[in-house]
């Protein structure tokens, strides 16, 4: 279905500028002599190709609509309008439907046949199921439910990252999902570890609730979030045993840098945040194993807890450096001269860390608009794949070819990044191998025909552990009479997939459509037109002499004949190809 | 494409056809780009009387800081036992090699290696003032650079120095991600996981058109000129590492479940066909053990040692045992005392082996204290790593520039014959 590309407000179409849509390439970059320069760009310095370019980085890009309802604003007007999204109602957005895979009453940490077998054989039940008293296979019915709980409940994950990717590709607040991305891969956690979906679904939410808030907020609410205190191992610790995982990675990682604190700092932040764990979905303040004693924190002396350590971190001057020029490079560009990157530290530091002025100082910056930021990124594959949708006028990602298959060779699978560290993103996105894959997965989608049903279950990051335990190689929990391990992950694997349906529907457009409503004519319009839609830069002439001649040969005539079986074909042939170019790739 | 390889008035494989450097096809402006390379790269090697087969350097990675002393046991320290009073191996149960070392029971690949004298030890590996940070880490182990920075990692930069035009396979990194061991600054490593989704998926008329859409030209958009010379390599060489692992046929079984597996049999494959390639690299995680260590190593051990072990018979089953060597590395140890749960914590010296038929085998490096220990509680590094890769890059590669590419003098360790 094609959806009405605009942002939610009744809007007029704006006329397009050429016979063939608007005039996609002009005045894009600004000149050189604005790179670094933090002062904004003014009303005479916008144009379409600008907006786009800001809309690109801002949010996901999207069809020439949604371009030109920004390019009939001044920047700052259309900055605005990105950054104070709260005032674009979003309600119509639909919500996430569980499929609900967990009985009521169980509790995450009995998940595991580890844990549960041994609460059967004590109790008599366990996940809800109950067992006989003896018998051979008396466990059979427990280990299966465990086994079907994990795998359901990897498979719910994948819904879910299904849900949160189509939620992007239809936002009227393309910000709000593209900074909630950010923080994904800033407070990288993976249910890889976790395998309870419910709590990576919890820290989305929270994510996207404070998107665009302050950083202290940030910090504190991911400082307390289960699927976090989960992943790095702050439910184990407490006053008699600290564990530094977490203290360890809000410096390294989420707050400061490396070379910005001590082993020491480390230690004795550890003990700062001791007892701060969850119970099932909720924040939980264990007083009991909180190590109450005088810590010595970046030279400080105090009886600090959690609170205390991230008001001292955020007082370094490391602190607004890091984050400023995270944020920097995510938006703007991988190179930051120390003079830049102070001027965007004080940014943040006059505004106490919130992020909308920031932001806001970021998105409407000559800087931003320079040579240097101007379509030299290279998108992720999330961002590929939504934009592609985005600026396809679809209303969600489509279910075949499947989205999790291509996220997982990429190396963006939502949900499950690599590491603590995130994705290392920029151009180590791309290689031979992911840049074929990119363009054979748009090419699918545009050509759901050719795609062949998957088989059951898939491989990958988010099945691996599973498929290790299923196999039979693996016999450790095999030696008791009472269960059979390979038999229980096989019933259960099997009874995950009837019940957590995944969505195989091929998206529906038409390419034919689109063009003759945007006026395109000729085969040589249709290529500047689709060149001018899906990409930020114009294509090179020996680029676009070998689409023209392709176009040309398979249309057989100059003009399009709309009417014809066969155009809709060559038309998503010719974007098939316009996707494939190196240039697609650049945000 | 496999046809152009393979003409129907011809019945000699790819392998043959790559192997005698492709001067029977007439390498002529038709053909494409990848054949030309490859053609008077192997030419050029021809001309110059080298060797046919030139020594190969595979690099595998175990990420996330691998506990050397549950794989390399020290089965006769009392020490050992003191600090890991639940996850030490115990000494019945290890696979001696030694006096004073055995194995994981779960690495009898490794075992056998070392039995064989197929193996270096190289003992105490590391850099002074570790980083306990994985990134961090691994960072250093990827540039050779500690405690600093580099663009460049220390094989592109050896590959930079040693072949600045060396053939468009020159580097292959088998794994989804490109490491940053194998960022080069004159080279664009092949970089793929899965030979099949190595392919263009387009109509004849697409194919074409594309083709002539790949321009390996600089631009002022950076980014743009390499994404141009990214397009050109996966153009030029998809066919080829697609053609190659689909026609590998072998009987040696390389193991379980898991990616190193098949990593390393897509390296077999490609070096038996013939790729010009002289730098593998491949990585296997999943070594950040800090809970339940002993369960997880039980796999992960078994899974990584018979995997090596079963590419080196491969090697031998092709006649190219001669011509390889690897060496395996992690971005640290763990620490010597074990934790509450279960696990250890990152440490920072840990062993890295060197495999191959040319290696002499045998202990390199001292094995670190386990009393006297680091302020963290953590082992004092005895070999710096870079011993290792000047040893990798002079005695076995025969490049004499190891000091150029890891930006110091490092003493190798006399581990080939």
């Amino acid at each position: 279905m094609l959806r009405l590309p605009v942002f939610g407000l009744g809007l007029a179409l704006i006329a397009p500028a050429g016979a063939a849509g608007p005039q996609f390439f002009e005045r894009g970059a600004g000149p050189s002599s604005w790179v670094g320069d933090l002062a904004p760009i003014t009303a005479a310095d916008w144009s379409y190709a600008r907006a786009g370019h800001l809309l690109e980085r801002a949010g996901f890009g999207g069809a020439p609509a949604e371009i030109e309802h920004l390019t009939a604003m001044t920047p700052a007007e259309a900055v605005r309008y990105l950054v104070h999204y709260e005032k674009i109602d979003a309600s119509d957005l639909p919500a996430f439907q569980e499929t609900g895979i967990y009985p009521d009453g169980v509790e995450p940490y009995m998940l595991g046949v580890r844990e549960a077998l041994p609460e059967a054989r004590r109790s008599g039940e366990a996940l809800g199921v109950k067992v006989a008293a003896s018998g051979p296979m008396r466990l059979q019915p427990v280990a299966e439910r465990s086994y079907f709980l994990l795998w359901a409940d990897q498979l719910e994950m994948v819904r879910y990252a299904h849900w949160w990717a189509s939620r992007m590709v239809v936002t009227p607040r393309p910000l709000e999902e593209r900074m909630t991305l950010f923080w994904h891969d800033h407070f990288a956690t993976s249910n890889q570890k976790l395998r309870y979906y419910k709590r990576m679904v919890r820290q989305n939410e929270t994510s996207r609730r404070l998107a665009t808030s302050g950083f202290r907020d940030l910090l504190v609410a991911m400082s307390q979030d289960p699927a976090m205190v989960w992943w790095l191992d702050n439910r184990l610790n407490v006053k008699e045993h600290p564990n530094e995982n977490f203290a360890r990675e809000i410096m390294e990682l989420f707050a400061l840098g490396v070379g910005n604190y001590t082993e020491e700092d480390i230690r004795e932040a550890a003990r700062a945040f001791t007892g701060w764990t969850s119970e099932h979905l909720s924040f939980v303040d264990r007083k009991e194993n909180h190590d109450a004693a005088e810590k010595t924190i970046f030279g400080h002396r105090g009886n600090f807890d959690g609170y205390d350590v991230i008001d001292l971190i955020l007082g370094q001057e490391a602190a607004a450096r890091f984050i400023a020029g995270k944020l920097y490079r995510y938006f703007s560009r991988e190179e930051l001269t120390p003079e830049l990157h102070s001027a965007l530290a004080r940014v943040l530091r006059d505004n106490d860390y919130e992020l909308k002025p920031f932001l806001t100082t970021l998105f409407l910056s000559r800087d931003f608009y320079s040579p240097a930021s101007f379509a030299t990124q290279v998108k992720s594959p999330v961002v590929l794949a939504v934009s592609s949708f985005r600026k396809l006028g679809l209303d969600a990602i489509p279910g075949t070819p499947d989205f999790r298959s291509f996220c997982q060779i990429q190396g963006q699978e939502l949900f499950f990044p690599p590491n603590v560290a995130g994705w290392s993103g920029g151009r180590t996105w791309i290689n031979p191998a992911t840049l074929i894959g990119r363009a054979n997965y748009l090419g699918q989608a545009l050509f759901p025909e050719r795609v062949s049903p998957p088989g059951g279950g898939g491989g990958g990051a988010a099945m691996s552990t599973m498929a290790e335990i299923s196999s039979g190689k693996s016999t450790r929990f095999n030696e008791s009479e009472e269960y059979n391990s390979p038999q229980a992950s096989r019933a259960g694997r099997r009874r995950a997939s009837r019940t957590v349906r995944l969505d195989r529907q091929a998206a529906v457009f038409d390419l034919s459509s689109l063009l003759r409503s945007a006026e395109v004519q000729t085969g040589e319009e249709a290529v500047d037109y689709l060149a001018g839609r899906f990409l930020r830069v114009p294509l090179s002439a020996q680029r676009r002499g070998a689409m023209l001649d392709f176009v040309a040969t398979e249309l057989g005539e100059a003009t399009i004949d709309y009417q014809a079986e066969s155009t809709e074909e060559t038309l998503r042939s010719l974007l098939h190809l316009i996707i494939s170019v190196p240039e697609y790739q650049l945000s | 494409m496999a046809n152009i390889l393979r003409p129907h008035n011809c019945s000699c494989t790819r392998r043959e056809l790559l192997r005698s450097g492709l001067v029977g096809l007439g390498v002529s402006a038709t053909l494409p780009g990848f054949l030309q390379q490859a053609g008077a790269a192997l030419a050029a090697q021809a001309r110059s009387g080298k060797q046919e087969n030139e020594r190969i350097l595979i690099v595998v990675e175990l990420a996330g800081g691998i506990d050397g002393l549950s794989v390399l046991v020290p089965i006769e320290n009392d020490h050992y036992y003191r600090s890991r009073p639940t996850l030490a191996i115990p000494k019945s149960e290890a696979l001696r090699v030694s006096d004073d070392f055995g194995f994981h029971p779960r690495a009898p690949g490794f075992e056998r290696l070392f039995k064989d004298g197929k193996m270096a030890v190289v003992n105490g590996c590391g850099y002074d003032n570790s980083s306990l940070s994985h990134f961090s880490s691994m960072e250093y182990w990827h540039t050779a650079v500690p405690n600093g920075s580099d663009s460049r990692g220390w094989l592109g930069r050896f590959a930079d120095d040693a072949r600045p035009d060396a053939p468009k396979q020159f580097i292959v990194n088998v794994g989804t991600k490109e490491s940053l061991a194998v960022r080069s600054g004159l080279h664009a490593p092949i970089t793929f996981s899965d030979p099949e989704k190595f392919q263009r998926e387009v109509s004849s008329a697409q194919r074409a058109a594309l083709v002539r859409m790949t321009e390996d030209v600089e631009v002022a958009n950076p980014t743009l000129s390499f994404l141009n010379n990214i397009d050109a390599v996966a153009t030029d060489s998809s066919s080829l590492v697609k053609d190659a692992c689909a026609e590998y046929k072998t009987v040696i079984d390389y193991g379980g479940v898991g990616a190193l597996q098949n990593d390393l049999e897509h390296v077999a494959a490609l070096i038996d066909s013939g790729f010009p390639t002289r730098i593998y690299y491949a990585s296997m995680g999943g070594w950040d053990t800090h809970a339940n260590q002993a369960l997880t190593l039980r796999s992960y051990v078994l899974y990584a040692t018979d995997a090596l072990r079963a590419f080196l018979d491969d090697m031998e089953r092709i006649g190219r045992a001669d011509d390889i060597a690897i060496m395996v590395f992690s971005e640290f140890g763990r620490r010597v005392n074990e934790n509450a749960s279960g696990g250890t914590d990152h440490g920072t010296a840990g062993p890295m082996y060197i495999l191959g038929k040319q290696v002499k085998g045998g202990w390199y490096g001292g094995f670190p204290s386990l009393e006297d220990l680091d302020q963290n509680g953590n082992l004092k590094v005895t070999t710096d790593f870079r011993s290792v890769y000047a040893t990798m890059i002079e005695e076995w590669m025969g490049f004499d520039g190891a000091d150029a590419v890891l930006k110091g003098d490092f003493p190798t360790l006399g581990a080939f014959a």
